[in-house]
């Protein structure tokens, strides 16, 4: 029962700055799909049309719109618990019905499910517009196979992200490491370029990696490239670095509690 | 003249004292650069697998165009964004009038009060890329051309500070300015490109009314193509019109402050 009131509480808060909240759902990824449109039409008209990474051009842009918005729903925000440790706030959830971690992925979950709002834009936008020779279907197992891989990407990004934050019971500023995540995962997850565009023996490199489940393996789940073989393990990947990360967050959360003073930084 | 030099010496033992004493932070935020370096450089690498032109420069062009961009980036991030990023949050809180009483201009004060020493070094870094960039660009080059080409990415940079800038002011209307500074760095990608990639009105828009095709990719099409008096004209034009807009704007939303104290 907590939960659910929290969650709620969560996507009030949140939508309550209706400008803030319109903007950031739908400028940033309009921009970058922008962005993508002119970059890989310079790309195909160079190479005569045909396929790059195994996609067309229509495929191509078909990939930026359901990436971009993975993305948007499984990227944290940047200090969802730094803020909490520097400020000295984090006594409060000691109150609470629910513990801290529970109520900040509770938080995170919130805005996935507002951002999802984008997403199912985005691809309604797409089909009416773009996919003149209906080319693109979406089925019950695409969604269902979407929904899961984003729902554990959203977990592993927000606990990876945890993981560096607690170190702010130490140090000064951990921001740059939040965001120096971000930058590597937006080319190593697959959000910048598909990943089938990259050299062979990177890709290889990557797969056992946990960038490409955070932006790339949903995205091509929703796209319906992945196989059921396929997806189960990249599921099972998906566990196990976030069955590892929680246990690294733990730790360094037991570690730094001892240092946490509740009178800020 | 004299009082800005020596003000802006003081910014800077200020900005060193500090960044001496949070350590942690100043490796961090190099690591985080680096990073960023690294990105931007692999993403290029990366497309250029796949072709030999992009928007009809070569992969030695693209490096170069990347090394002024992260000059750029470096240049920036030293003078002027930790303080730009504040300056909404100063106006919020009302806490605006100590920077309005001194004698200097505020505009000055509030841009230039804290340097990001830790991006200083990476200034080195993106300097020395810039400069192997240079090195293996095929097209000899002599020192006019490159002296001309820094001149206009410093127009650049002058371009990037005022559209910051400008995007940061309805904070003296609005309640909550962050949303303009999103879209700020949502926008970034437009100037990460070369504009020849763009066409039609987007174009038409990132080389006047935002002008994010200006700051790098003009300044590195006139390295590699020539300056031209059009080309000139349109940087310098678009420049002055911009800051005519940001001194009118300023003024206008010092009208309309209201300070803590008040």
């Amino acid at each position: 029962m907590w939960h659910k009131e929290a969650l709620l509480l969560e996507i009030k808060r949140r939508a309550v700055y209706v400008y803030d909240f319109w903007m950031k759902m739908f400028i940033p990824p309009l921009i970058q799909i922008i962005v993508a449109y002119y970059l890989w039409q310079a790309l195909y008209e160079q190479q005569g049309g045909g396929l790059i990474g195994g996609y067309t051009f229509s495929q191509m842009m078909l990939y930026y719109v359901v990436a971009s918005s993975v993305y948007q729903m499984v990227q944290p925000d940047i200090g969802l618990v730094l803020r909490d440790i520097y400020d000295g706030t984090l006594t409060k959830y000691l109150f609470y019905p629910l513990s801290f971690f529970q109520f900040k992925f509770l938080a995170h979950l919130a805005q996935m499910l507002l951002v999802s709002i984008q997403f199912v834009i985005a691809i309604t936008a797409y089909l009416i517009f773009f996919n003149a020779g209906g080319s693109f279907h979406i089925g019950f197992s695409q969604v269902a196979m979407g929904v899961s891989s984003v729902f554990i990407a959203g977990y592993l990004f927000f606990i990876i992200s945890v993981s560096l934050e607690t170190l702010g019971f130490w140090v000064e500023t951990v921001w740059g490491l939040v965001l120096m995540l971000q930058f590597v995962t937006n080319l190593l997850g697959g959000k910048l370029i598909p990943l089938s565009v990259f050299p062979v023996w990177l890709s290889k490199s990557l797969f056992y990696l946990p960038f490409p489940y955070m932006v790339s393996f949903p995205t091509r789940a929703f796209l319906g490239e992945v196989s059921m073989q396929e997806f189960c393990l990249g599921i099972l990947i998906s566990i196990f670095w976030s069955i590892i990360f929680s246990f690294l967050a733990r730790f360094v959360w037991e570690r730094g509690s001892f240092n946490y003073s509740g009178t800020g930084m | 003249m004299g009082r800005y030099i020596r003000l802006f010496i003081h910014f800077l033992r200020f900005s060193f004292a500090k960044a001496t004493a949070y350590r942690f932070d100043f490796w961090c935020r190099i690591l985080m650069d680096l990073a960023y370096y690294a990105v931007e450089i692999g993403f290029f690498k990366i497309i250029f697998q796949n072709t030999k032109l992009l928007g009809g420069w070569s992969l030695e062009q693209i490096m170069v165009f990347v090394g002024a961009h992260l000059v750029l980036d470096a240049v920036q991030m030293t003078f002027i964004s930790a303080n730009l990023w504040e300056l909404p949050s100063t106006v919020n809180k009302g806490d605006l009038d100590y920077y309005l009483v001194k004698p200097v201009n505020s505009l000055f004060f509030l841009s230039f009060k804290e340097i990001s020493v830790n991006s200083l070094v990476n200034l080195l870094i993106a300097g020395s890329f810039f400069g192997w960039a240079l090195n293996v660009y095929q097209k000899p080059f002599s020192p006019v051309e490159l002296a001309t080409f820094l001149f206009f990415l410093a127009i650049g940079f002058f371009l990037y500070y005022g559209f910051r800038l400008l995007i940061s002011l309805p904070v003296f209307w609005l309640q909550s300015p962050y949303g303009f500074e999103r879209i700020f760095y949502a926008s970034l990608p437009l100037m990460e490109r070369p504009d020849t990639i763009f066409r039609g009105p987007v174009r038409l828009v990132i080389l006047t009314i935002i002008p994010f095709g200006l700051m790098v990719s003009f300044p590195a099409r006139i390295f590699f193509e020539g300056l031209t008096l059009q080309r000139a004209v349109h940087m310098i034009s678009v420049l002055i019109v911009l800051w005519g807009i940001i001194i009118t704007v300023w003024n206008k939303g010092l009208r309309n402050y209201s300070s803590a104290s008040s």
